[in-house]
């Protein structure tokens, strides 16, 4: 999958797992589609970048004797995915455009 | 890969990691070991836990990747050690000092460039509306001296100025408020640099276009 498209799913995936309740790095890791090939490394960035814009925010849960850090999703970040599945007509518009292309080349 | 320790991978982690910030680099390990637990609690063994993860060095890269530019090369130095990247930055400071003197200047003098700009059109405006005033006056004046009709001519060219005054002022007006928009782009810009700004990937640019 080309690098920017994948990048703007997982950022829905992250913020779509974490929209019925709090999550932990670990679960949403488990949560997001294994096609999307999300791993601890680009999970960091990924939350970072999503909590300075505003979209989440993060608190710290005791847990078994240890701390374990919990996403929250915000209203920013509920907007932004409400946005993100409004442009599903739109990106099936250009999904039979470039199926079109195909069959064009075929015939 | 041989079997390491949750400890000892986090200490091979956090030595990739020496070039970043000591708090962001904290930072990152603590997730990268709460990762681990989390690993181990869901049923892993310690060994199985910590290969689920990259090396160390391939994790500390993509965390290097996602970095502003600047800090971003600074961390792809890899010296592995601060200390070793201030030797380097002192060492090779007669290269950077003036590279980074020039590149404040230039900013600084776009902004005076920007902001000079704007003070012109103003002044050109205030110099405009004065003409009004002085017209009435010279008027006045001639009237006095028994010239009216120099007088009125010259109250003609006084609200002629005034108009185009007007005329310039609202320009000014306009002008300022698009040149405060766009240092605020350009500092936003040479921010960027140095700074990750709140920006998320392709969904963010999407609702930069829509705000």
């Amino acid at each position: 999958m080309d690098a920017q498209m994948k990048r703007g799913f997982l950022e829905a995936c992250v913020l779509a797992s974490i929209r019925n309740e709090d999550s932990y790095g670990y679960r949403i890791l488990k949560d997001v589609p294994d096609v999307l090939g999300l791993t601890e490394s680009t999970l960091y960035p990924l939350l970072k970048r999503l909590e300075a814009a505003g979209l989440l925010t993060v608190r710290s849960v005791e847990h078994n004797g240890r701390l374990r850090k919990y996403y929250r999703i915000t209203p920013e970040g509920r907007a932004r995915l409400d946005e993100f599945v409004a442009e599903w007509d739109d990106v099936q518009a250009i999904y039979r455009f470039i199926r079109g292309g195909e069959a064009r080349s075929d015939a | 890969m041989s079997e390491t320790s949750k400890q000892a991978y986090l200490e091979a982690l956090r030595r990739e990691l020496a070039s970043l910030p000591a708090a962001e680099a904290d930072k990152s390990v603590a997730f990268i070991e709460e990762m681990i637990d989390d690993r181990m609690e869901d049923g892993a063994t310690e060994a199985e836990a910590v290969a689920a993860l990259g090396s160390p060095a391939e994790v500390a890269r993509s965390i290097a990747a996602e970095l502003p530019p600047i800090p971003g090369a600074v961390a792809k130095l890899k010296t592995g050690s601060r200390a070793a990247n201030w030797v380097l930055a002192v060492v090779l400071s007669p290269l950077w000092v003036p590279l980074a003197a020039a590149a404040a200047l230039t900013a600084a003098s776009v902004y005076l460039t920007i902001w000079a700009l704007a003070l012109s059109v103003w002044l050109l405006a205030i110099g405009l509306l004065l003409g009004g005033p002085l017209g009435l006056g010279t008027l006045a004046y001639c009237w006095i001296i028994g010239m009216p009709v120099v007088g009125l001519w010259q109250l003609g060219g006084g609200l002629l100025c005034f108009g185009l005054g007007v005329f310039c002022l609202f320009g000014a007006m306009r002008a300022s408020a698009w040149l405060v928009r766009a240092s605020h782009r350009y500092a936003a810009m040479v921010k960027s640099l140095f700074v990750r700004t709140p920006k998320t990937g392709a969904f963010a640019k999407e609702a930069a276009c829509e705000g």
